[in-house]
């Protein structure tokens, strides 16, 4: 049963546009960045667009962070949507079912063959990125490391105000400061800029040292903490963050799926899960709102970013989790609610 | 063929269950909805069976700073300034909900984490100084120091921080009385509320709920007089008591980050470095206090909740400020010699006041009602002869 799902789903055409265009997203995006450099100013825009500048291979964060509140549900609700209700409306429903299966095995499969389209738009999204990042913008590419050196001087942590004779502010984002919102530091900062230059021996030493470069390269992104991230470690964030998104969208699909039961129009149950989405989002941006916000759908979408923070915080994402497993195992339960007694005419 | 179909799908037309297995089917997902929704909200809504005696317990807070934690808390301010450019900073934090990560290990070691959607803003304390890490910026900002008397920033709102301060501020002799016990952020917390006598103060009540054993604060709300809901409200969601993981409170600093010194990161630390000489010794019959070594601008005019603090400002930024405050609309212009604007909350007032010429300008500010902000700033004008 599962497996007759999945190959219908590989054989739709309209499963491959939808990856396509969910990966088209961020290719533009980052074409865009890539020729013209300008990145959204900092703590505006779609998260890590600043940092992928500075190396591609964060670029796969970036690309879910585009994807995420509008495309990917979309794709989503349209799969979902169309499950049932599509068969019905193209009078393939009475002829499934006239086989000796299961209703409750039919919704199984259904549900199933929706998280195979998203784990796989999901990996698609982040692969597709992953090249793009790397190829337009370099995985922190020892050449414009080394050139960044004058400022990264040897001294990764322990930076504790213990550092001898401090060190010149950056001269790349770093550098833009100056005229953030926080008038004091910057302000400040900005008076005390000219003070120390190249009060640190370490520069010369580790441009030499094309060892050093090359850890250095290695290690180029950092967490929204500030700590290096190793290549095996971000890998393991982004892995996580693309779980946690794949789960995010469990609501979605189980929304589209429940209404692909009521209806035998799949584009009426797939704007009704969008317009549920959207009401969503709504709601979690209203204070007055504040009671109902923890059991609303998107409420904890946006949590895949603190797989990026140090120590990864996991507070939201267990929610988030707990949450979309409700979503599912309700609307599931309703979906099998209305199929199993419903009278299949179409 | 159609009708072939129609008789082999008979069964199928007809459904699987009849009206009563209908009937039981949606009552088991009502149900279970009913479960998923109402078992944690009645968990979190059990109330706690801590009591404490509210003197003792108030207390036991002001004697909690050596009390390590690890956590996350939520605070909520609800003074809708609007954004004043040079002051962003605070009109946001203080008209908002600000995310906040702790780590806390002793009063000179300890990191406190504002997340955004898109990054974050760390501060770390040090034996050495203080850090602040902003990855939007991608900027490591090693602090000297800031002045005691400083611009409210977020790690103000904690729940430990926050009770600490405001209590220090209540005089000893506010009535102290027990509230509902409450569980939060996984604490059975006792609940005490100080209600401030002070007529000088805006301040109406402080209630914290603190752990009693350990007298670690885990919530507070404050109420401005005569206002029935909480300005500012603040609570642990997660709390783990104990020493915090020690690498977490070593500052980092991103490859290919800048890192740059600065001797404060507060606007009044920066100002309060200047020429003091423009201060009265008394204003609105407080008398000022000895100001902070070189920190000689900073003008702290009483110790309590109801102090004024008043600093000298450059033409320039006061321009700025009262520009700001103006074309925000939600100024109130004090009737004094020179040219004021007052930003008046139920709870803080900050006003701008500039002489006629120009050549003076001071930014006022505290937890006063609008006479004393008023007074105040006549005494500033007439430079402190009333």
């Amino acid at each position: 049963m599962i497996g007759v799902e999945l190959v219908k789903l590989a054989r739709r055409p309209r499963t491959w546009a939808a990856i396509g265009l969910l990966c088209l997203l961020p290719a533009v995006v980052a074409v865009f960045l890539a020729t013209t450099r300008i990145s959204p100013p900092p703590g505006q825009g779609a998260a890590f667009l600043s940092a992928v500048l500075q190396s591609g291979s964060l670029y796969p964060a970036a690309a879910l962070a585009l994807v995420l509140p509008i495309f990917l549900p979309i794709a989503v609700a349209v799969v979902a949507g169309d499950a049932v209700a599509g068969e019905s409306a193209q009078g393939t429903l009475r002829y499934l079912l006239v086989r000796p299966v299961r209703r409750t095995a039919l919704l199984v499969a259904k549900l199933v063959a929706v998280v195979v389209f998203v784990v796989g738009a999901v990996l698609a999204v982040a692969g597709t990125s992953y090249v793009v990042g790397v190829a337009l913008f370099g995985a922190g590419d020892p050449v414009a490391v080394v050139r960044a050196l004058p400022e990264v001087t040897g001294d990764d942590g322990g930076v504790a105000g213990t550092s001898p004779g401090g060190q010149q502010p950056a001269s790349g984002p770093g550098g833009s400061q100056v005229g953030s919102s926080d008038a004091a530091s910057s302000g400040a900062a900005g008076a005390q800029s000219g003070g120390q230059v190249g009060a640190d021996t370490g520069d010369s030493t580790a441009a030499a040292d094309p060892e050093a470069a090359r850890e250095r390269a290695q290690s180029s992104v950092s967490s929204l903490s500030g700590e290096a991230l190793s290549p095996t470690d971000l890998a393991a964030r982004l892995l996580g963050a693309m779980g946690y998104v794949v789960v995010s969208m469990l609501g979605v699909a189980a929304i589209a799926l429940f209404l692909s039961t009521l209806t035998a129009s799949s584009l009426g149950a797939t704007l009704g899960a969008l317009a549920a989405l959207i009401t969503s989002q709504v709601l979690v941006s209203l204070d007055a709102a504040a009671s109902v916000t923890p059991y609303l759908p998107t409420r904890y979408w946006l949590a895949w970013i603190d797989f990026f923070r140090d120590p990864i915080f996991l507070r939201d994402i267990t929610a988030g989790l707990w949450l979309q497993a409700g979503y599912v195992v309700v609307l599931m339960l309703a979906a099998w609610a209305n199929f199993t007694t419903k009278d299949v005419t179409s | 063929m159609r009708d072939r179909v129609r008789g082999v799908g008979a069964p199928v037309a007809v459904g699987s269950g009849t009206t009563g297995a209908r009937v039981v089917r949606w009552a088991v997902v009502v149900l279970v909805g009913a479960l998923l929704v109402g078992v944690p909200a009645a968990l979190s809504a059990r109330p706690g069976e801590a009591q404490a005696d509210p003197g003792e317990l108030r207390d036991r807070i002001a004697a909690s700073t050596d009390r390590p934690w690890t956590g996350y808390a939520e605070a909520r301010a609800g003074l809708d300034l609007p954004r004043i450019p040079a002051l962003s900073d605070v009109t946001t934090l203080l008209s908002g909900v600000t995310r906040l990560r702790g780590w806390y290990a002793a009063p000179d070691r300890a990191r406190t984490d504002v997340l955004t959607a898109v990054g974050e803003r760390d501060r770390y304390t040090t034996p050495t100084g203080q850090a602040v890490w902003d990855y939007g910026a991608e900027l490591l900002t090693l602090v000297g120091a800031d002045p005691v008397v400083r611009l409210p920033r977020p790690d103000d709102l904690l729940p430990p921080a926050l009770a600490r301060r405001l209590l220090a501020g209540a005089a000893a002799l506010d009535p102290a009385t027990a509230l509902p016990s409450r569980r939060i952020g996984g604490v059975d917390a006792a609940g005490v509320r100080v209600t401030v006598a002070d007529p000088g103060t805006t301040v109406g009540a402080l209630d914290v709920w603190a752990d009693a054993e350990t007298g670690l604060p885990v919530a507070v709300e404050v109420r401005a007089r005569g206002v029935a809901d909480p300005l500012i409200s603040t609570a642990f969601g997660e709390l783990v008591q104990g020493p915090p993981d020690p690498t977490a409170l070593v500052p980092q600093r991103g490859p290919g980050a800048g890192v740059t010194r600065s001797p404060t990161s507060d606007l009044f630390g920066v100002l309060g470095r200047g020429d003091g000489s423009s201060l009265p010794a008394r204003l609105a019959g407080l008398d000022r206090e000895r100001p902070q070594r070189r920190f000689p601008a900073l003008g702290q005019y009483g110790t309590t909740l109801g102090q004024l603090v008043a600093v000298p400002l450059p033409a320039d930024l006061a321009g700025t400020l009262l520009g700001g405050i103006d074309r925000a609309g939600a100024g109130r212009t004090l009737s004094v010699a020179g040219q004021g604007s007052a930003l008046e909350t139920p709870l803080l007032t900050l006003a701008v006041v500039r002489s006629t010429d120009g050549a003076r300008a001071w930014v006022l500010s505290g937890l006063v009602p609008p006479a004393t902000i008023d007074s105040g700033a006549a005494d500033l004008l007439a430079g402190g002869q009333t």
